[in-house]
């Protein structure tokens, strides 16, 4: 698949859950939303895992690309153990915690596996940007993730201090979100120096992953001010874009692998040509 | 992310020129001119034959955070093959 092919799946798979979505209704609605769910995540997941595994063990973007998934596989895990056949085995009690402990760890997981692609032009040993440029851009990060997780992460984070130990996963997810919003500004910065290269790809569909994740984020934010968290078309706007965030991040993926086996073609056809 | 322009050294522009099919122009000059000050204490418009092997060790930590080991090595090779090292 073309690294450009990558930028309008997204596009086609949101678009295709929109037109199912409203074509549904109200009654069929959460079972599209949860078919859309859990594609998503498996998508994404393997896309991460196709970049990974297309890395040697010990490469530092196979660490990256493992994390990143790994949070995906966790969460998918969680998913499965809503299905009542294998949610009803635990006692309500040990439910919470099994879920509430998925969640804290794929949190864990997409923290650091964001953290290891933000650092990886530091880790390369390029030149960096002038250090004002570089703290203009995790400020901002840093200002539009606690815009859009600093309401929630406040409101779970005091749940959790009076004493309700269910809000654990929420703050988890809550601060997981806000430091993985904040290295969204990183990513981009390192996309925006590959421009023109075959690696601009997966670093700019990584960052268009991001900037969706935020977009979902805050569009859940906005459904609860506006108290229209109840309204289809509300719920079917946000979760487009948690459709965008997942295909865009196994876009980037796969736009990852296709770089580096590009360079195995590449030899052979040296080695073919000698 | 800083960058430069055109070298004007042909050993250089063939190596930029390689590393820019991978990090884009901007960034596959800018890495021959931060590697070769590392490695050389020079600037790409003096490079020589013979700065490329520690030319090309320099670079490889930077291609191996990219790319990966093997297609590290892949570059590399392909650069000691356009310069008929």
């Amino acid at each position: 698949m073309k690294p450009r092919t990558l930028v309008w799946v997204p596009f086609v798979f949101a678009a295709l859950f929109v037109v199912l979505a409203l074509a549904a209704g109200t009654g069929a609605l959460p079972t599209v939303v949860r078919v859309e769910n859990e594609t998503g995540k498996l998508l994404a997941a393997a896309g991460c895992l196709a970049a990974a595994y297309a890395f040697e063990s010990g490469d530092y973007m196979r660490r990256a690309w493992l994390y990143s998934g790994g949070c995906l596989l966790l969460l998918l895990v969680r998913d499965v153990t809503i299905i009542q056949a294998i949610g009803g085995t635990f006692t309500p009690g040990q439910l919470t915690v099994v879920q509430g402990t998925l969640v804290v760890v794929a949190n864990a997981s997409s923290v650091i596996g964001t953290w290891l692609l933000a650092r990886a032009w530091t880790v390369s040993g390029l030149e960096e940007a002038p250090a004002g440029t570089r703290w203009a851009l995790r400020g901002a990060g840093v200002a539009v993730s606690l815009l859009v997780t600093g309401w929630p992460l406040c409101v779970d984070a005091s749940k959790l201090l009076a004493g309700d130990l269910a809000a654990i996963p929420w703050v988890g997810s809550d601060l997981g979100d806000t430091i993985a919003f904040a290295l969204v500004a990183p990513v981009l910065q390192t996309a925006l120096a590959l421009r023109g290269g075959a690696l601009l790809w997966p670093w700019a569909l990584l960052t268009a992953g991001g900037f969706c994740w935020i977009l979902y984020d805050a569009g859940w934010g906005f459904t609860e001010l506006l108290h229209v968290e109840a309204d289809p078309r509300a719920r079917v706007a946000v979760e487009a874009m948690r459709a965008l965030a997942c295909t865009f991040v196994g876009g980037a993926g796969l736009a990852q692998r296709a770089v580096v086996l590009r360079g195995y073609a590449d030899a052979e056809r040296a080695k073919a040509a000698a | 992310m800083g960058g430069a322009d055109t070298s004007g050294n042909a050993i250089a522009d063939r190596i930029a020129a390689r590393l820019s099919l991978y990090l884009g122009p901007h960034t596959g000059r800018a890495a021959v001119k931060t590697f070769a000050l590392k490695a050389l204490g020079r600037g790409p418009e003096t490079l020589t034959l013979g700065d490329v092997p520690a030319l090309q060790q320099a670079l490889r930590p930077m291609l191996r955070t990219f790319v990966g080991r093997a297609q590290c090595e892949v570059v590399l090779q392909q650069i000691a093959q356009e310069l008929g090292l």
